[in-house]
């Protein structure tokens, strides 16, 4: 059960190629109590909005960036373009935040 | 304008309580290390006070009905608790995020493994210092140093996320840029660096802990180069000595808004060091659930909100980003837990406490008194 000794050595930037997904045990929950969708780290809660919600609950691995944006552009009726400019925006924070990782 | 008014402001003004967000067990007051920064009470609780298994249980089931997320399991030591793991693998259960507050030097490798496959979400071990000999010096334990290093190994190993806590005083603060290197090469992702705050035996050691006004100057300095060299591979949490501050910490994020500290025996405090505060008294979770405690017990409505606070604080436009400071503070240095916290620049003790400050710093002596169960404690 033991797993690799993965020491982060520099800081990771992410591109539209990168495969992003949750970081080493944080999760994303339902805040009954408060009614909204939540990141749940240590000593850190980040309450998300519909939207950063949507992003990160499709970040498991699965698609790269670029796939991610292309089906939400369609499925939301928006430019492409714009999307993924959030969409790098918000990701690469909560990488650097270790909140998520390639 | 009538004569209500005035009520109807102090109404709108005292805030009813929301769902706190965070939650810290100390599970025990046992440790076997002798720091002499410790933020528990000079009057350390003893074992035979200790809640047992089913009493913890019962408290981690009323915090996730209350809508707590966090919980931290702290001490004293928790490890030395048998029952660690149990209380561990029930929070997991209710869905509470588990972190895990500890020395590290009796964490063995099979414990951190079991901690690990039931569900932990995060562990912090503190460091004395970057210097081994230092390092143990202060903790008192004559291989403290070492046995953090493993446990750090097998924490990492067994892919739990690890941040280390450092305190820093005038002991080892020249010592910072290698304390966070050595984070950097334990595989941290994050990094606590605490001037020590000066309450329980911090207060009682303040005058071998304070530290210059130039070593200040010069770690806020070696922060602002580390928090930019290291972005994304340590996070760099850092919090100042407000004995030199002009504006005050948001103690607790305000007092009984976000978070709640059980002692050994029980006892429900709005801020670890919120005893010290001896005109307060506090109710168990032994005799009250939780949330009503939360809610109705007389030491956390005596400062939540801002209704209780002086004028000058009312009138001030950071009332809600500070919270008027801390309490603790207040009371240790002016007598009385309601007046403005010194480290504000408005308080008319803030210029006392800068010289308190000052006086400490140039402090040569060494001769620390070493954290201790029964020193403090009636016989």
């Amino acid at each position: 059960m033991i797993k690799s000794h993965d020491t982060q050595v520099e800081r990771s930037l992410i591109t539209t190629q990168s495969i992003v997904r949750l970081g080493q045990r944080i999760r994303l929950n339902f805040d009954k109590t408060r009614d909204q969708w939540i990141l749940l780290g240590p000593e850190k809660v980040i309450s998300l909005d519909p939207i950063a919600q949507v992003i990160i609950s499709r970040c498991d691995g699965s698609c790269s960036i670029a796939t991610l944006v292309e089906q939400l552009s369609t499925e939301y009726n928006a430019h492409s373009k714009d999307i993924e400019e959030d969409v790098l925006l918000l990701l690469q924070d909560l990488v650097d935040k270790r909140f998520m990782q390639l | 304008m009538s004569m209500n008014n005035q009520a109807t402001d102090e109404v709108t003004m005292a805030e009813e309580a929301k769902a706190p967000l965070a939650l810290l067990l100390e599970l025990t007051h046992r440790c076997p290390l002798q720091c002499p920064y410790c933020s528990n009470p000079l009057k350390l609780e003893k074992v035979a006070s200790e809640l047992n298994t089913e009493q913890w249980m019962q408290v981690l089931d009323q915090a996730a009905e209350m809508g707590i997320l966090q919980v931290h399991f702290s001490g004293g030591e928790p490890a030395l608790r048998k029952d660690l793991e149990t209380l561990v693998a029930h929070a997991e259960k209710l869905g509470l995020y588990s972190n895990l507050i500890t020395s590290a030097v009796n964490l063995s490798q099979t414990r951190i493994n079991t901690l690990a496959e039931i569900g932990l979400g995060h562990i912090q071990v503190s460091i004395q210092d970057s210097d081994e000999k230092l390092a143990n010096t202060i903790g008192g334990h004559p291989n403290g140093y070492q046995l953090k290093l493993a446990a750090a190994k097998h924490i990492r190993e067994a892919g739990i996320p690890l941040t280390i806590n450092a305190p820093v005083h005038r002991l080892n603060i020249d010592h910072l840029e290698a304390s966070i290197q050595m984070a950097v090469d334990m595989d941290a992702s994050r990094i606590e660096v605490a001037h020590v705050q000066y309450y329980g035996w911090a207060y009682y050691n303040r005058k071998y802990l304070m530290p210059t006004r130039k070593q200040l100057d010069w770690a806020t300095e070696v922060i602002k180069k580390a928090s930019k060299a290291l972005k994304g591979i340590l996070s760099i949490d850092y919090v100042v000595p407000d004995y030199y501050a002009k504006i005050p910490k948001s103690c607790m994020s305000g007092w009984g808004r976000q978070f709640l500290n059980i002692t050994p025996s029980g006892l429900v405090l709005p801020c670890h060091a919120a005893e010290s505060i001896t005109s307060l008294s506090f109710d168990s979770v032994v005799d009250k659930p939780l949330n009503e405690i939360w809610k109705n017990s007389e030491a956390f409505q005596r400062f939540r909100g801002t209704a209780w606070m002086p004028d000058t604080c009312k009138k001030c436009d950071r009332r809600e980003i500070d919270w008027g400071g801390c309490r603790c503070q207040a009371f240790a240095i002016t007598g009385d837990a309601s007046n403005m916290d010194p480290a504000c620049q408005y308080s008319p003790f803030h210029q006392e406490l800068l010289e308190l400050a000052t006086c400490d710093a140039n402090s040569t002596d060494y001769n620390f008194t070493y954290r201790r169960i029964n020193i403090f404690n009636e016989h």
